[in-house]
């Protein structure tokens, strides 16, 4: 009993000394086809994402973002996935699927979400700098409710993240 | 379904009507009637109190009547005390127009046919007399010699008078327009949705109103729910028009406007995030036999946009009824503002592909939702639009 004490501590002290979490701040911008509008290149956003690493494989992410073009914020809520470490690749590089639900303030809050799949690739721009990488994403979405589109977007941007996100 | 759940809540929350009305809301006896029954109030409630004998209600120069020369208008004036008295019709500078005794209800609610003579093209003010009372308006037919297909449209909104500097501001919105003239072809008409009196006082609307009569082309006004501030709505009823709703036409343009009210209340006398608690079921079953299938091209026209990415819409117990009533292959645009930024939307509430400043809408996706910015938010700007059989477009114009 007092060694599983002791074991639990000493994870929960490791584990606040350097908690598996990452921020990343990136821009997006795709093509777009709704019924009535067909085909049209889709708004500039820019997104920042919290996210805590769950193991070396998941990461949970809550997003926000916004159009840069019109007033439209977007709330979600997301996952996502890399199916092998870097050491099977390179140790820098870590490609990664992701899925997101979002509540968007389309045509009236509360009455359209997207929903996101995508994959990604994330890494470091150096192996010595840890805590700085990037990412690039693309994404499929879907956006159900009041509005409905579908659209493409290529996401690029930078991370920052602790030393024990996804090792 | 969501705004199924939305209107639900309000419901809940706050009964969506009377029985929970602060005191900035419709006074009971015109929430009673309905807000389309607005001139039946001012003749049963406000005139009486108010000791007022005579009301011109249409034409005014918020609710003005363009027509060719030879083609008739409709005047409209409540005399309750009058009603068995004829009218004499003439221009406010005396010019004789008509006299009759007209159709009266039984509220004194008077109408006469009116043909206009063959007057040069330019703005009119109108004055009807009845029983040696007399009421005028500055700027109530506009007579044209032919009616634009695409019509010219400035869309103007929230002027909030009394708000910091907006005065000013305002002023070089109207100079801005009536200048447009000079450069190019005059606008046909102009459309104000809402919001003229920051807090709803009298002399924030006197302002308001000697900035509207300077434009050199007739306005459509509609509330906004700052008009209803501080019991506001009475004076508007009185100094910009006793009819809150409106169906006009321009030539072969239908113009349909409403009041779409004052802040939904939470329960608590206080507000939602800016919803309206209108149009109410008296407006939204007139706006049903104005808003047919087989109605010619319209722009319908209010304060509470119906699409917008927060809240602040048309409220949750009539976004759904309005969204439908204005979603025909006729409506070819529905203007709105209260938001203070611009926005553009199709009829699905589709955003994409639509430029904020200036764009071309295919006719796949009219109605045209476009909501003007604060117009009085230095320096100030407004939006010009075109809108006829086989176009929509729209520029928003940003004063130097």
């Amino acid at each position: 009993m007092d060694r599983a004490a002791v074991v639990v501590l000493l994870a929960s002290a490791r584990a606040s000394a350097d908690p598996p979490l990452a921020a990343q701040l990136g821009g997006a911008t795709g093509i777009g086809y709704a019924s009535l509008a067909g085909a049209y290149r889709d708004d500039n956003f820019v997104a920042v994402r919290a996210s805590v690493g769950i193991g070396p494989y998941v990461a949970a992410d809550l997003r926000l973002g916004e159009d840069l073009d019109r007033v439209e914020p977007a709330l979600g809520l997301g996952a996502r996935l890399r199916p092998w470490q870097g050491e099977c690749w390179l140790a820098r590089f870590s490609p990664y699927v992701r899925g997101e639900v979002a509540v968007v303030g389309a045509s009236h809050l509360g009455s359209n979400y997207d929903l996101t799949l995508g994959a990604g690739h994330w890494g470091h721009f150096t192996p010595r700098v840890r805590w700085l990488g990037w990412y690039a994403e693309v994404d499929a979405i879907a956006r159900v409710g009041e509005v409905q589109t579908w659209s493409a977007h290529v996401e690029l941007g930078v991370t920052f993240a602790t030393g024990s996100f996804w090792r | 379904m969501v705004d199924a759940k939305t209107c639900l809540l309000s419901v809940l929350l706050t009964g969506c009507g009377p029985g929970n009305v602060p005191y900035d809301y419709p006074p009971p006896p015109l929430m009673d009637l309905g807000l389309h029954q607005a001139p039946t109030y001012v003749a049963r409630d406000l005139m009486p109190i108010r000791g007022i004998a005579l009301v011109l209600a249409h034409p005014r120069l918020g609710q003005p009547a363009i027509r060719r020369a030879g083609e008739v208008i409709d005047v409209e004036w409540i005399s309750p005390q009058l009603a068995d008295q004829p009218a004499t019709i003439s221009l406010d500078d005396g010019t004789w127009l008509a006299d009759g005794a007209g159709t009266c209800d039984g509220d004194g609610i008077c109408h006469l046919s009116v043909s206009l003579p063959d007057f040069a093209p330019g703005l009119y003010g109108i004055c009807v007399a009845v029983g040696g009372q007399q009421a005028c308006s500055p700027h109530a037919i506009a007579i044209v010699t032919t009616y634009n297909d695409p019509a010219t449209i400035v869309h103007v909104s929230d002027a909030h008078i009394g708000y910091d500097d907006a005065a000013t501001t305002f002023a070089n919105v109207i100079a801005s327009i009536d200048a447009i003239g000079q450069t190019g072809p005059t606008p046909d008409f102009a459309i104000f949705t809402g919001d003229a009196a920051d807090s709803g006082l009298d002399d924030q609307r006197a302002v308001f109103l000697q900035e509207i009569a300077e434009l050199n082309i007739p306005v459509f006004i509609v509330t906004g729910n700052h008009d209803y501030d501080a019991t506001g709505i009475d004076g508007h009823l009185l100094d910009v028009g006793p009819e809150l709703d409106m169906q006009a036409m321009y030539g072969g343009l239908q113009l349909v406007g409403v009041s779409s009210g004052q802040d939904l209340d939470d329960g608590n006398h206080d507000t939602t995030i800016s919803e309206s608690n209108g149009p109410d079921s008296s407006e939204l079953t007139w706006l049903a036999t104005v808003l047919t299938p087989d109605a010619p091209p319209t722009i319908a026209f209010f304060h509470h946009p119906i699409y917008n990415g927060t809240l602040a819409t048309i409220g949750p117990c009539s976004r759904d009824a309005l969204k439908a009533l204005v979603t025909h292959d006729n409506v070819r645009a529905v203007l709105s503002g209260h938001i203070h930024a611009t926005g553009v939307f199709d009829a699905d509430g589709n955003s994409r592909g639509l430029s904020l400043d200036a764009d071309t809408v295919p006719s796949a996706r009219w109605p045209l939702h476009y909501i003007a910015s604060r117009a009085s938010r230095a320096p100030g700007g407004y939006a010009i639009l075109h809108v006829g059989t086989s176009r929509v477009d729209y520029r928003w114009i940003e004063l130097p």
